[in-house]
């Protein structure tokens, strides 16, 4: 059995009536989808409306510290998630979602270390003030769909069957590595976004960057660095014949739909491919028109596949 | 290329890394498959396999002064495929860590820690990253006024540059962290 | 009255020269009893031994102490010159000064006393010794191998051809393990089957083999000298006394698609009824009974038995039972090779092109899917560059096995070279990390692999191969020139590692011998017993027991068998007196000992009043099989059992001695 296989016979279940009815289901926005990646929260919520969960906002979150943190202080990087951690566990919540994967790495990479390092458990919290106990499961947005959610619940809910659409899964790092602390998926051939796409009716394209990282953190800092490995995954992307990307990361989104242009003109290949969030296709599914999922606030327009999905369902 | 291990200097350098590590260096047996998947490996003045064998030397200089450490974006695909399970990612953080407390700023890859260096200095004063301050900042300190400038027309039409940050109502919450930690 | 005799050795310098060896003399001539103290030089050397015996006669010692090295060196040559003097061999006792003293310590004087205080206490057991006679146990002069590769082929043939009777088991249909599946052989190239054919041969028609192919070994029990063996003889559903082998059934067959051949490692198809390989043996199809349209479509189809001529297909033959009794057993089940699909980043599995070490051998086979000409499972073409991947589950802790699995250094070397002998102007790649190469002739091979045949070779591991445009990228490191590296190669062969055969751990278990935790059999002394198992009259060979070579599994087959040889030169087997002894008039009958006891050795033993009645039921030790190990002694509630030279009143003497 694969890695993935185990986790879904494991994890599998619809949990989330019993933990949105009872108030327990936590949700960390992070920065990005209060800004340049607002597109993945409003698909979000208006998904989860849908579903019929509802998630709470942690109160007053801060910022998880992303790469920085870790880059150059350790205790910053465990400190600052650790906050939002013990902010949702002392307010009762069984549950955390994490929608961007950047975030939800860090988080979980936090509670692993209160979890296997008791000095600095003590160091952080008592410098958070507030006690933490690594009670709560914390899911990315992945983990939430699948494990808490349900794939047969999702099932339920597609109205508008994208068959006919060749959609490309990007995973990038933040979801499936380090296994050890991810716990998530096959770190080399995961299948989870896969088999959500496959929900939707269209048809998950198989492809062998799915997994190679994109430069991430450093768009601002190398974008020729960015660019070649994000290159790298959509002209992959390309020749496999999908026509369209999704991702289930603020990172990955901004290097593959904001680059996009830039790396088209530096290797004078066009690509044209729209990089949607997991959440913006599962909501074309479910029937919801897609401004109401801020599909035209991404750089890379989505016309052609929206004017497609429009003409494979009549 | 010629190296001199004086033996007290390759101890204390070896043993810091390795206890803020919480790994062991001689567990690595170079065998590569870290520089051989590494995305950006083709920037890198070493390969990461070559950073492990040299911070085991004791090479403290070459290494904190490595592109290298600053060119990873910590993907983890190294430490993912390591057949030993050594933290190679996690030795990136701890040299870079170690690079920045002793205020060494790597000359040819000053912009990635700057970026994190101006990153970090916005989650401290707002509690959340405002990105258009922290996009702003970043620009003055490296002076690259222009790079990127051409995204933003279409970044404000298409409202991904909120023009207003957010700040958390607990500052001082994480004013404490800082001061703790920083 | 005791009459003790204390002797120091002072091993040369080994332990005089950190043991006051005369301090531990002075102290021994103290203790009361004690009636004679030497020390010298040398006390194994032929004077040593002569003045130990002339002391036993002169003072009419009743028990000697040495203090001298372990008990593991010369505790039977001590016992072989006090015998020879009358004494009973077990009144010599061994206080270890050496690997327990001088070898541990640096401090002389507080050696000194650890050194007086080992050898006080011997002089206090050896004063309760009592004297104990050896076990004598008769031998089944016939031997049982399970397992037909090229070590139990060896073993089988050497008892065989020493004049014993063998019988071997094997579990596939034909003999011939893996080494029939290699095509040349390193360093000499010599064609494998060549040389492995005539062995196959040998055995089969060796008076003195009894062969049993498609056949498990299902139970064992007993010990040596006298193990009952039961074998399940699978039905093969064909009468083998008149098969000959023609192939009328095989090529009458309809289900020629989609069952893969095992000896071809997936890369071909066989049918239903078949021989694994043109040159089995025996040369017997077996018709496998899940894929067989008879079997499962209700008796329908006998193509095959219409075509048999001497009609010797039965479909209704059964699985037969075998008992037979053996004096000792060779355990030589070989090896599997990892599953390498656990690498997702190298694509086994998803990649046609990517293939293991075995079945790049079968390509290369004038026997196997294709002939000998090495042509691409994917679209049949030949590959014109080949990357070669080493280590693959080997020295890897996180996903494989932290062991070095010792044939792939070599293996690949040799497939580089026949695959530039094969394709003129073809390129191969060798990943490795280290290369392994240490037996004769071996070096000078890999050497010119790279030399003449223009392999080249990259130190450094492979992190992830896929596909683009029809061809393999792999992206690997050169550790050497500090660089990345990305080949587009037609082919990948994964060197993969070598494990225990499956179930080997089950059949340890049915022996009762110990294994690693990999399952590969242990051997009883790493070094000095390399042939023998925990367990007496069982005996190792070849892969099962770790990584090795065909001229190492060979050695060891010739080991195994010559250890049974020795063995079977005499009519009865000694066993060591210094066994569990169980007081049957205090045993309660609780058998917690038998539940400790790690060798099967207790039973239930019913004793009887003269008319027959049962008076009581005590346990009962079996000498063939108690190694002394004592793990009873402790079980036991009413302190019934001890070991013979190992009584508790030696041991509080003992501890007591410590004391004074």
């Amino acid at each position: 059995m694969k890695v993935s296989e185990k986790l879904h016979e494991a994890k599998s279940g619809d949990n989330s009536e019993n933990l949105s009815a009872a108030g327990k289901l936590a949700y960390y926005p992070g920065c990005s989808l209060k800004g340049t990646s607002f597109e993945y929260e409003v698909s979000l919520l208006r998904i989860l409306e849908a579903l019929n969960i509802e998630v709470k906002e942690i109160p007053d979150w801060n910022c998880c510290g992303a790469s920085a943190a870790h880059s150059i202080n350790h205790n910053l990087a465990v400190a600052l998630p650790a906050r939002n951690l013990a902010i949702a566990e002392n307010g009762g919540y069984e549950s955390v979602l994490a929608p961007c994967a950047a975030c939800s790495n860090r988080l979980k990479s936090a509670d692993y270390e209160l979890k296997t390092d008791e000095i600095l458990k003590k160091k952080i919290t008592d410098s958070i003030e507030m006690p933490y106990n690594s009670e709560m499961s914390i899911n990315n947005m992945l983990e939430f769909l699948i494990g808490v959610v349900g794939k047969d619940k999702i099932k339920t809910l597609v109205k508008k069957p994208l068959s006919g659409l060749k959609v490309a899964s990007y995973y990038g790092c933040l979801l499936v590595r380090p296994p050890k602390i991810m716990q998530f998926d096959d770190p080399e051939n995961p299948v989870t976004m896969d088999e959500l796409v496959a929900i939707t009716g269209a048809e998950p394209v198989d492809y062998s960057f799915k997994t190679e990282c994109c430069g991430a953190i450093n768009s601002l800092s190398k974008p020729d660095v960015v660019m070649a490995l994000t290159g790298n995954v959509l002209y992959d992307i390309k020749k496999h014949g999908a026509d369209l990307v999704v991702v289930a990361c603020p990172l990955c989104h901004s290097n593959l739909d904001v680059r996009q242009r830039e790396i088209e003109r530096k290797y004078d290949e066009k690509l044209g491919l729209p990089v949607l969030f997991i959440t913006e296709l599962l909501g074309l599914s479910f029937g919801i028109d897609p401004k109401d999922l801020a599909i035209d606030g991404h750089m890379v327009a989505a016309d052609r596949v929206l004017k497609k999905i429009e003409e494979l369902s009549k | 290329m010629k190296t001199v291990i004086n033996e007290q200097n390759r101890r204390n350098f070896a043993s810091q890394v390795e206890s803020m590590l919480h790994d062991k260096l001689s567990k690595c047996y170079q065998c590569g498959k870290c520089s051989a998947g590494c995305p950006v490996n083709f920037e890198m003045d070493y390969t990461p396999n070559q950073i492990i064998k040299m911070t085991e030397l004791g090479m403290e200089d070459k290494v904190l002064h490595s592109k290298t450490i600053w060119l990873c974006v910590s993907c983890n695909t190294c430490s993912t495929r390591c057949p030993k399970g050594f933290e190679v990612t996690g030795i990136m953080d701890v040299l870079r860590e170690i690079a920045e407390k002793k205020g060494i700023t790597s000359k040819v890859e000053k912009e990635v820690q700057m970026f994190h260096e101006v990153f970090l200095d916005n989650v401290k004063s707002n509690g959340r990253i405002f990105e258009l301050e922290l996009v702003g900042k970043y620009k003055l300190k490296t002076r690259h006024l222009f790079r990127d400038m051409f995204l933003a027309p279409k970044m404000l039409e298409k409202g991904k540059l909120k023009m207003h940050g957010e700040k958390i109502a607990n500052l001082n919450q994480i004013a404490k962290i800082f001061k703790d930690f920083e | 009255m005791a009459r003790i005799g204390v002797f120091v050795c002072w091993c040369g310098s080994n332990i005089a020269g950190t043991v006051d060896v005369e301090k531990v003399r002075e102290e021994a001539a103290k203790i009361p009893g004690v009636v004679s103290a030497l020390d010298y030089k040398y006390m194994c050397s032929d004077p040593g031994q002569n003045s130990l015996r002339n002391i036993i006669k002169e003072k009419n010692l009743t028990g000697i102490v040495l203090a001298a090295c372990s008990p593991h060196m010369h505790e039977n040559t001590f016992r072989k010159a006090a015998a020879k003097e009358g004494l009973n061999p077990y009144f010599v006792e061994i206080a270890n000064i050496r690997e327990q003293v001088s070898w541990v310590h640096e401090n002389k004087e507080r050696a000194t006393a650890k050194a007086v205080d080992l050898m006080k206490m011997m002089v206090e057991k050896v004063k309760r010794d009592k004297p104990i006679e050896d076990v004598r146990v008769p031998l089944n002069k016939k031997a049982l191998v399970i397992g037909g590769g090229i070590a139990g082929i060896q073993a089988a043939l050497d008892i065989a051809n020493g004049g014993v009777e063998v019988i071997l088991v094997e579990k596939e249909p034909s003999i011939g393990g893996k080494m029939i599946q290699l095509d040349e052989t390193f360093p000499t190239l010599d064609c494998s089957s060549c040389i492995m054919t005539p062995k196959m041969v040998e055995a089969n028609q060796h008076p003195n083999i009894k062969l049993y192919t498609y056949s498990e070994v299902e139970d064992i029990s007993g010990y040596i000298g006298n193990f009952k063996i039961r074998i399940k003889k699978k039905a093969r559903s064909v009468i083998e006394k008149d098969c000959t082998g023609c192939g009328e059934c095989w090529n009458a067959c309809p289900m020629h698609k989609n069952i893969k051949s095992e000896f071809n490692v997936n890369l071909s198809e066989r049918t239903a009824i078949y021989v694994p390989f043109p040159q089995a043996v025996p040369l017997v199809p077996v018709l496998d009974r899940s894929v067989c349209l008879h079997f499962k479509k209700g008796g329908k189809c006998q193509k095959c038995y219409d075509a048999c001529g001497p009609k010797c297909i039965n479909f209704d033959l059964q699985d037969e039972i075998i008992e037979e009794t053996v004096g000792a057993i060779v355990a030589s089940t070989g090896y599997d090779l990892m599953d390498t699909s656990m690498y997702g980043e190298y694509g086994y599995g998803k990649y046609k092109d990517v293939v293991s070490g075995l079945q790049f051998e079968r390509l290369l086979s004038a026997s196997g899917p294709t002939e000998g000409v090495i042509k691409r499972p994917s679209d049949g073409k030949t590959p014109q560059t080949i990357v070669f991947v080493q280590c693959v589950g080997s020295r890897d802790p996180e996903k494989g096995v932290p062991y070095c699995s010792k044939v792939c250094c070599m293996y690949t070397a040799k497939h580089a070279k026949l695959f530039a002998h094969k394709v003129h102007g073809s390129q191969s790649y060798v990943f490795y990390i280290d290369i392994r190469s240490t037996s004769k002739g071996y070096e000078e091979f890999v050497r010119s692999t790279m030399e003449q045949d223009g392999a080249i070779y990259l130190r450094g591991r492979v992190s992830k191969i896929y596909e683009d445009d029809g061809k393999l990228i792999v992206k690997g490191a050169d550790t050497l020139s500090g660089n990345q590296v990305e080949i587009a190669a037609d082919m990948v062969v994964l060197a993969t590692g070598v494990i225990p055969k499956q179930g080997s751990d089950k059949l340890a278990q049915m022996l009762g011998i110990s294994y690693d935790k990999y399952g590969f059999f242990t051997e009883s002394h790493p070094k000095l017993r390399p042939a023998e198992s925990s367990t007496a009259g069982i005996f190792l060979a070849g892969m099962a027991q770790g990584p090795r070579d065909i001229p190492e599994s060979v050695v060891s087959g010739s080991a195994a068998a010559s250890k049974i040889l020795g063995l079977f030169s005499k009519n009865e087997y000694e066993v060591e007196g210094t066994i569990a002894n169980v007081n049957e008039s205090t045993c309660v009958a609780c058998f917690y000992c038998q539940r400790v006891c790690a060798y099967n050795a207790i039973s239930k033993k019913e004793i009887k009043d003269r008319s027959g009645k049962l008076i009581k039921v005590v346990a009962n030790v079996n000498p063939g099989l108690c190694t002394g190990c004592g793990a009873c002694v402790n079980a036991c509630f009413s302190k019934s059992i001890d070991v013979k030279g190992f009584m508790d009143d030696q041991i509080y003497a003992e501890i007591k001695a410590l004391a004074i």
